[in-house]
């Protein structure tokens, strides 16, 4: 406690004035001589003790009064943090009070009259000192410096700012004292304003002294979501607060202290951003003002949202996991979990019991997606709890239509189940019709029937296995003498080698790119395979690319060899690991290879191995892609694993392993780039199509205003008189046809146009026709060489006045007719083409989960078209909308007119609610200059100076009143009480005139048994 | 009756209204007279008539004068005439001469300006009775005391005496202590004859020992009158201010206090003393008169001896 008008504490002086007004009046006594001293002297013995508790009581209550009445007026202060208590201060002064009025009262006795007074000049002396020493250590304290001061507002942005606290959210309050500080600054502090989420954002990066500019960021500031990031929003600030002019630099985080966020061990980050403030010319001071915290939290969470496969197609249902975590404090249960697949409810699910608090529930779906393409499914739970936010999980899952797969058939033979990978093929490709049962396992080994019936059987099972992945893989085969036909690995997933004996140096070359780039590669080597070619076949690094070498072929047909489903620990054979659901058991292999994997290898590991402890699956990894060495081959001759019921699933989550890391991924932690490369539209595996001219309409005859952008199959138009499009008037309109045309042949093409008005014509940068005028239908041509298979850019533009309007484009090819140019060799142009002019409208575009619009980054990549966006900061559901021109040919298959969407993953920590602990702020506070409080009061006092505390001089009145009523009270009942006890008048003397009252009095004397003889006689 | 033309200073004294009034009457005793005339004492005669009363047969020793010459015709014996004189009342007074009775106070009652202490009104008092008795030719002693009788003047009749004891009540001052009990077993002791025992005083000692004191006398057939004299003050205690209060009887007691501290206390012992020798007295037939300085003296006494001659009627 201190006091701020300290001097006023002269004033206590007035506290020995009730102790002179008593020893005056003692000194002032009127001297009597007294004959009746032993009454006197009885009387004063009986109320000795008596008289001196009261005087006592009131000489100490007098004293009181006066100086509490003084100590009020010196306006007594109790700072928030005060180093002495004030149940130190204030009884010392009190007591030093009490102790004057007691001695005063005790003035007659000598040894307690000195011993009081000693005292009381202690105890004066200790308050009075206490209060000056509190009075230092509270400026030391909050000496914030003079002169003017840039302050940083941090405002915490993450999820659990919107949680109610007594009827406000944490963020109201946060502005409202953001605001508060605002206003108190002097005219030249200058404050910047920065909202703190998953990454800080800049609301008002630049300190400005521009109170309106603050006021109006202020508004319609709302949590951005997710978890803040502290030292980055600390480091922000401050480099943010580098630019300002001011001396004095401070920070203000204005934060619910929940610990997510902190990282309260990384001593490492906490040392670098201490080292980057160091750097600044001025480090600022960090003020940490923590807003209160519910203490119990009622709160469900969709922690997680999983697939239990990588690749989903549309051909069968896949687990969805949904993990619903109680991370409050209190027991609950959703109503429901509902899950929702492009924003259509499709299945609802109930928890069973009650979810206790910190535990966590997993609720399982299957659904089966009828559509390929990016799928937002959307995992909900309908409950009302404190964070709405978390209720609700998004995740995009492409779809694949078709996985595309190279089959490399290396014994390829006339007979349909001949060849080395006829059984793949049966096992992967859809044939027959769609059936409903399970198909029947073969119960009887194939050993014990004739040869026809057994290659039947196996035929048939595979052929009903295979019907339930019909839709999905796509598989070409080709045998593997014919391998160089294939142009590009890319436009297949996954490639298998099927007992393919050595591959085309070029193809290896190839394939080795194409696994490097992401692809999947399994070999099946049989008979056939040449050790020679596998075992040296490296990357261009030099590094091995098969994942183990063929060491010695292995033939054991009288014995065979089982393999150890114990051992299968790859992903891709872990369906046949279970030995209760698989008949992994009943394999045999008659011969494989013994492979030799290099097991020092990172890049290597055995994924499965036979009954004889050889390996039997082994998988590289190589570049982003996958390749999986088999020892055996997967046809009769390597065994009766074609046979087995077991046999399609595991060749068809071998495919989906060696398929994942091309497949799009579209759920990325916050903050990292999302990369999505969206391929050409051009359907199908294998083979790419054109599908014409992008035309863009516009009205006026120049190009004036752009009404409509679509992609025109051929430009074979006779409009005449009617509208080119329906936002196009049918006079005085333009367009402007643009994309790629590709010969089929070789040679001079011819290139015609029939225009009615004007048309301009280029193909690959040169202008072929130029005839911008009115007319009647024209026909104008011109000769150009072209290379069959290769895209020249081709432009043309064409304007209508009046009248009719005509526009078509013709080729003549060599050793053809004249043509209207096919659609299936024109290609709609693409951003960054050539002779594609640039617009405004060409921007991608991306929707936050906040509804902010981003623009997001485009490049063309070998076709693909790669768009790039890294704001990913808010968690949540993002949008892509790709522009007009590109929406056609990029938009992958499912999408159409909606966008495509993306997901920035949360953390489920920051639904609950872990307040940080004087633990984990050591660490911060080691590392920068934080001080952390729970009080407006104190940020203010920290920010401006002062010392907040509270005011106490009510209380010393309310002391000063009580002691005056006290005064008067005592004094009061004092004197009733003599009163009281005083008989009102002692009869003595009185005049008792009237005889018979005497007699009766002289009657009541004398009558008295035994008394004297003597009687009264009267007449 | 002789008085002196002159007066002496002792002859103040004697108011003369005081006396004219106190005069008029008679100091009558109530208890058996010694003697043989039973019954009251009555003394009407005024002058120096000296009435026969009785005789008494000679015995050697008496004196001749008293022979009664016609007696000793009749019957051829001697017999000595007694007179009434003989029979007349013996009082005694008793005046308390300690410190305490120094005491004044402002209500005290004026005599020639100047307000009475205890003593002097004491002192008036004493004068008064003394000549009373001695016109009523009754036998008048004196004894003043402190914590000691300082002074013993026994009764006697003859108007000469008077002067003795108004010049002893004169030349007396007031001091040192009170010890009244002592002093009256001590003439208790010393009057054989039974008399009047008078005391004036303000009884300031333990009311126990004094009522055994007073016991003393009744067992002595001694009629006892207590004239109870006391300041207005001293039974009201108005005081307010702060006080130092000086014992008027030891030199250096005092005591300094606020005065209504202890007021209500201080008067329930007044009360309680008042009462204890009221009672006492009216136990022993004592005649207990409180009397306050307040009142003018003569009206005290004259109020006192009416009521009694009433009684006594």
């Amino acid at each position: 406690m201190k006091f701020n008008n300290a001097l006023m504490l002269i004033g206590l002086v007035a506290v020995l004035v009730p102790i002179l007004i008593h020893l005056l009046n003692r000194s002032r006594a009127k001297v009597l001589d007294w004959g009746a001293m032993r009454f006197l002297l009885a009387s004063l013995t009986s109320q000795n003790r008596r008289i001196l508790v009261e005087e006592m009581i009131l000489l100490a209550l007098r004293c009181l009064l006066v100086a509490f009445v003084v100590m009020a007026m010196a306006q007594p202060f109790l700072p928030t943090r005060s180093s002495i208590p004030w149940a130190v201060t204030l009884p010392a002064f009190l007591g030093a009070a009490i102790a004057l009025g007691v001695a005063a009262a005790m003035w007659s006795y000598r040894r307690a009259r000195w011993l009081l007074l000693a005292v009381a000049l202690v105890l004066g002396a200790v308050a009075g000192g206490a209060s000056a020493l509190e009075q230092w250590w509270q400026e030391l304290k909050w000496a914030a410096g003079r002169g003017e001061r840039d302050v940083a507002l941090v405002l915490d942005a993450s999820m659990s700012m919107t949680l109610n606290v007594e009827g406000k959210t944490n963020f109201e309050r946060a502005v409202e004292e953001a605001r508060t500080l605002i206003n108190g600054c002097k005219p030249g502090d200058a404050v910047c304003l920065w909202l703190a989420g998953p990454v800080p954002r800049a609301v008002v990066a630049a300190p400005t002294a521009d109170r309106q500019q603050l006021a109006a960021a202020l508004e319609g500031l709302a949590p951005m979501g997710g978890t803040m990031a502290v030292l980055e929003a600390i480091n922000a600030a401050a480099q943010s607060l580098a630019d300002g002019h001011n001396v004095t630099k401070k920070i203000v985080l204005l934060t619910d202290g929940q610990n997510v966020g902190w990282d309260p061990r990384s001593e490492a980050r906490w040392r670098f951003l201490a080292e980057s403030l160091k750097a600044l010319p001025v480090p600022p001071q960090i003020i940490c003002r923590r807003l209160p915290l519910p203490q119990t939290l009622r709160n469900a969470a969709v922690a997680d949202l999983a697939f239990s496969r990588k690749v989903v197609g549309t051909d069968r249902s896949v687990r969805i996991s949904v993990k619903v975590m109680n991370t409050g404090t209190v027991p609950l249960r959703p109503e429901a979990v509902e899950l929702s697949v492009d924003g259509a409810k499709v299945a609802t699910e109930k928890l069973a019991t009650d979810i206790p608090p910190k535990a966590a529930e997993t609720v399982r779906f299957d659904h089966r997606f009828e559509q390929a393409g990016p799928r937002l499914v959307s995992a909900r739970l309908v409950l009302h709890d404190a964070l709405a936010a978390d209720n609700t999980a998004d995740r995009v899952l492409h779809v694949v239509e078709k996985l595309p797969v190279l089959l490399v058939d290396g014994v390829p033979s006339p007979s349909p189940l001949g060849g080395a990978a006829a059984f793949i093929e049966i096992a992967l490709a859809p044939r027959g019709t769609p059936e409903e049962d399970e198909p029947t396992a073969p119960d009887v080994p194939d050993e014990d029937l004739p040869p026809e019936e057994a290659a039947a059987r196996k035929a048939a099972a595979a052929r009903e296995a295979a019907d339930d992945l019909r839709f999905l893989v796509e598989a070409t085969v080709v045998p593997a003498p014919d391998i160089a036909t294939v142009k590009s690995f890319r436009d297949y997933a996954v490639v298998i080698l099927a007992n393919v004996p050595a591959l085309p140096t070029e193809v290896a070359k190839s394939l080795v790119g194409f696994v490097q780039a992401g692809g999947g590669l399994l070999i099946a080597p049989g008979a056939r395979a040449r050790p020679t070619f596998y075992n040296a076949w490296a990357t261009p690094g030099s590094e091995p690319v098969a994942p183990a070498s063929l060491a010695a072929r292995a033939d054991v047909q009288e014995n065979p060899a089982r393999v150890e489903p114990r051992s299968f620990t790859h992903p891709a054979l872990q369906l046949l690991a279970d030995p209760k659901a698989s008949d992994a058991a009943l394999a045999l292999v008659k011969s494989y290879w013994k492979l030799d994997p290099d097991e020092r290898d990172p890049a290597v590991r055995i994924g499965g191995r036979l009954g004889t402890g050889e390996p039997f699956l082994v998988e590289r990894t190589l570049g982003k892609g996958r390749i999986l060495l088999l020892a055996t081959s997967l046809d009769p001759a390597g065994g009766n694993l074609p046979a087995l019921k077991s046999f399609v699933p595991m060749l068809h989550e071998a495919l989906a392993y060696l398929a994942t890391p091309v497949m799009l991924d579209s759920n990325v932690a916050p903050g990292t780039e999302v990369v999505l490369e969206l391929p050409e539209r051009s359907g199908g595996a294998g083979a790419t199509r054109g599908n014409g001219l992008r035309g863009e309409y516009y009205q006026g005859k120049d190009f004036q205003r752009l009404r409509a952008t679509r992609v025109d199959a051929t430009v074979n138009f006779e409009w005449r008189a009617a509208r080119p499009a329906p936002a196009v008037e049918a006079d005085g309109f333009s367009v402007r046809w643009t994309g790629w045309v590709v010969p089929r042949e070789s040679g001079t093409h011819t290139f015609h146009v029939l225009a009615d008005d004007g048309v301009r014509l280029w193909v690959d940068g040169r202008q072929l026709v130029d005839a911008w005028r009115g007319q009647n239908p024209t026909e104008y041509f011109a000769a150009m060489t072209l290379e069959a298979g290769r895209r020249y850019p081709i432009k043309m533009e064409f304007f209508e006045d009046t009248g009719d309007a005509t526009a078509k484009l013709y080729w003549t090819c060599p050793g053809r007719g004249k043509e209207i140019i096919p659609q299936a060799q024109l290609y709609a142009a693409a951003v960054g083409g050539p002779s594609a002019p640039t617009r405004e409208d060409e921007v991608a575009e991306v929707l936050t989960p906040s509804q902010r619009r981003c623009p997001a980054r485009l490049a063309r990549d070998n076709g693909a078209l790669r768009v790039s966006f890294a704001e990913t900061q808010e968690p949540g559901l993002y949008l892509l909308t790709l522009p007009a021109g590109l929406a056609e040919l990029y938009t992958p298959p499912g999408a159409e007119g909606k966008g495509i969407p993306f997901v920035a993953l949360s953390r489920v920590e920051e639904s609950t609610i872990e307040p940080l602990t004087a633990a984990d702020l050591e660490l911060a506070k080691q590392s920068v200059d934080l001080f952390e409080t729970e009080l407006t009061d104190e940020v203010t006092a920290k920010v401006f100076g002062g010392v907040p505390g509270e005011d106490l001089w009510k209380y010393f009145i309310i002391g000063a009143l009580l002691a005056l009523l006290g005064e008067i009270a005592v004094t009061r009942w004092i004197a009733v009480q003599r009163r009281l006890g005083a008989t009102p008048t002692v009869l003595f003397g009185s005049e008792v005139v009237d005889v018979q009252t005497f007699r009766d009095r002289a009657k009541q004397l004398l009558a008295v048994p035994g008394a004297a003889s003597e009687t009264v006689s009267k007449p | 009756m002789a008085e002196p033309t002159t007066a002496p200073k002792y002859m103040r004294l004697l108011d003369p209204e005081a006396l004219s009034k106190i005069g008029r009457l008679e100091l009558l005793a109530r208890g058996v007279v010694e003697g043989f005339v039973a019954g009251r004492h009555r003394s009407p005669y005024r002058g120096f008539s000296v009435e026969f009363a009785d005789h008494r047969e000679y015995v050697p020793g008496d004196d001749p004068d008293d022979l009664d010459w016609r007696v000793y015709a009749k019957s051829d014996r001697y017999y000595i005439k007694r007179y009434i004189e003989e029979t007349n009342l013996r009082s005694i007074i008793l005046l308390d001469a300690s410190g305490s009775m120094k005491y004044t106070g402002d209500q005290a009652a004026r005599r020639n300006g100047k307000r009475l202490s205890k003593f002097e009104y004491g002192q008036y008092l004493a004068a008064s009775l003394a000549h009373l008795m001695i016109h009523q030719q009754d036998a008048v002693g004196l004894v003043t005391f402190d914590t000691r009788v300082r002074r013993y003047i026994p009764a006697r009749s003859r108007s000469s005496h008077l002067r003795s004891i108004l010049e002893e009540l004169d030349k007396t001052e007031p001091g040192a202590e009170t010890a009244l009990p002592p002093i009256f077993h001590d003439i208790a002791e010393r009057i054989h004859r039974r008399g009047l025992i008078i005391i004036i005083s303000d009884l300031f000692d333990d009311p126990e020992q004094m009522i055994n004191a007073l016991h003393h006398f009744r067992y002595r057939k001694h009629e006892v009158i207590v004239l109870h004299v006391m300041a207005e003050e001293e039974f009201s205690f108005p005081f307010d201010r702060w006080s130092l209060f000086r014992d008027l009887e030891v030199a250096g007691q005092k005591v300094q206090l606020d005065p209504r501290s202890i007021r209500a206390a201080y008067l329930d012992e007044i009360q309680k003393f008042i009462g204890r020798l009221e009672r006492g007295c009216g136990q022993m037939n004592v005649d207990y008169v409180p009397m306050t300085t307040r009142r003018d003296f003569d009206v005290a006494l004259t109020t006192y001896l009416a009521r009694r001659r009433s009684l006594t009627k």
